[in-house]
């Protein structure tokens, strides 16, 4: 769902962003409306450039929130942190077979959530086999089931295990319509020689990455050859799982960040990940709503400039 | 980095242990028993002991790790094969071969052995209190991992005689994995399990040493 590009001189800054997205050809460009906006429509959103579909900035990931087994007070905790995502205008949801129960528990979420709330629900897992598990096709039906859908938005290659296999498989998928988009991932920047080869040889719609303020070596690489290739990109670890966190403990807010609407830390690493030109999506991870809405608060905030970025990265790197 | 947190992780052994009760009470009974009949130094105490920490190993591995805790982490299944196979090493040692005499602390290896078994009897189930759940999330030796592989390290240096390093393997190894995955989760005292396993090494050797010597086992 388009939205209109901003007009506001004094968000200076977005535009920024947007001419420098401008820059990418591969890449659509920035969308979004002045913070604050009460619609939910009016959110941060980037095109998957493959096909210019749009989608929110920030999505949700699941990597241990969501592994929470058959405990029903902890279920029933995720199904609002669910619930606050998808009514702030979330939109992507990730996760995988090797997150436990984190795909049956976000299935029980889904079937208490009505339709209406989940109609944005952008569906992303991926197919991770391994010496246990071999059969990926049988893997991806039970994530199917799992979530009770019919078909994955998007379905992903796990950190590029056999992905020789898989991407084949997914192709076939996508062709016959039980997936609507193809990708592969990576966590804790391992495997990017490997990755960058997949992504110049194969068709890919999106990669998954790790991306944040102070682990920023897919700068150089990943991300212009994802830009020059067409190819959405995710950005996992955004907090480095939390450690970014114990980095600025107790430190006040810099005076910029006042200048981007961030009233956290969470907020200024955010930014500063979906500021990228060349990033789709964020999938921040949380068991909490309060942070819920602190992560979906950035759809509405202005985003940094290119110098804004160099100085926020100087400031935490000289923490 | 681990698949869970420490919350999911106590509040899956608090289902685990109201799924099971009174097994993990009946477990505490009989490793307290064990552990008298070694210091009584009762004549089958061995062969009673193998078997009952070989029961307490396979329960660990098959309703533990491969019924309850696979659906949490995915080397779950990997872990149960290994206790079982620890649980088939006890019987074949202790209880086939009758090579696992038990005796009173003699020596430094025999107290500390004393000393780790009482731990995990008594001191690590009192951890889950630090949990939402309270003692309704207690790690109980014979059904739970840790405390069964402390306790089973505890025995194993209350042996007279040689302490078999082919039964001290996976205790040993299993007590830093122990402390690996409570330091992961956060830190907090059951992080020193991994200290008992590396201290284990040096007592087991010596006292392996002081047998050859001919002094007292």
């Amino acid at each position: 769902m388009p939205s209109a590009r901003p007009a506001d001189p004094s968000r200076r800054r977005l535009l920024a962003g947007a001419a420098a997205a401008a820059l990418l050809p591969a890449l659509g460009p920035l969308t979004a409306t002045p913070a604050g906006a009460a619609d939910p429509a009016d959110i941060l959103r980037r095109p998957i450039p493959s096909t210019g579909e749009e989608i929110p900035v920030v999505g949700m990931g699941t990597w241990i929130t969501f592994n929470v087994g058959d405990s029903e007070p902890l279920r029933q905790d995720r199904l609002e942190v669910l619930r606050t995502f998808l009514a702030l205008g979330g939109g992507m949801v990730d996760s995988s077979p090797m997150y436990g129960t984190a795909e049956e528990v976000v299935g029980w979420c889904l079937e208490r959530l009505p339709a209406a709330e989940t109609a944005g629900l952008f569906s992303a897992t991926k197919v991770w086999t391994t010496w246990l598990m071999r059969d990926g096709p049988q893997q991806m039906a039970e994530s199917r089931r799992l979530w009770g859908l019919d078909r994955f938005d998007l379905m992903q290659v796990h950190n590029l295990e056999d992905w020789e296999d898989h991407l084949p498989t997914l192709a076939d998928d996508k062709a016959a319509g039980r997936v609507r988009y193809v990708g592969v991932t990576t966590s804790h920047g391992r495997r990017h020689d490997e990755m960058a080869r997949i992504m110049e040889r194969h068709p890919l719609d999106f990669i998954q990455i790790t991306y944040n303020i102070l682990d920023r070596e897919v700068e150089d690489r990943l991300l212009p050859l994802a830009a020059e290739r067409g190819i959405g990109v995710i950005v996992n670890r955004p907090f480095r799982q939390g450690s970014l966190f114990r980095t600025v403990a107790g430190r006040p807010l810099p005076g910029w960040a006042a200048e981007i609407g961030a009233a956290t830390w969470a907020q200024v690493m955010l930014s500063f990940v979906v500021s990228h030109p060349a990033v789709t999506c964020v999938i921040p991870a949380t068991t909490r709503v309060d942070h819920m809405r602190e992560n979906m608060a950035v759809l509405r905030h202005p985003l940094p400039d290119a110098a804004l970025r160099r100085r926020m990265a100087d400031d935490l790197r000289a923490l | 980095m681990l698949p869970f947190s420490a919350d999911v992780l106590a509040s899956l052994l608090a289902r685990y242990n109201s799924a099971l009760w009174p097994a993990p009470l009946a477990a505490l009974v009989l490793l307290t028993g064990v552990l008298g009949l070694a210091l009584q130094r009762a004549e089958a105490a061995g062969r009673i002991a193998a078997l009952t920490l070989a029961a307490g190993w396979a329960w660990t591995g098959i309703a533990f790790h491969a019924a309850t805790f696979a659906s949490l982490n995915f080397a779950a299944p990997i872990y149960a094969v290994l206790f079982v196979v620890q649980a088939v090493l006890l019987v074949w040692t202790g209880a086939v071969r009758d090579a696992m005499p038990l005796a009173r602390p003699q020596g430094p290896a025999e107290a500390a052995g004393l000393g780790l078994a009482v731990i995990a009897l008594a001191g690590w189930p009192l951890l889950a209190l630090g949990s939402r759940q309270g003692l309704a999330a207690a790690a109980v030796g014979g059904v739970a991992p840790d405390p069964t592989a402390l306790f089973t390290l505890g025995v194993l240096l209350l042996m007279r005689g040689r302490t078999p390093w082919h039964l001290a393997a996976l205790p040993i190894a299993w007590s830093f994995a122990g402390g690996a995955t409570a330091w992961a989760l956060g830190g907090g005292p059951a992080t020193l399990q991994a200290l008992a396993g590396l201290a284990a090494i040096p007592l087991i050797y010596l006292k392996n040493r002081r047998v050859r010597q001919g002094l007292p086992g």
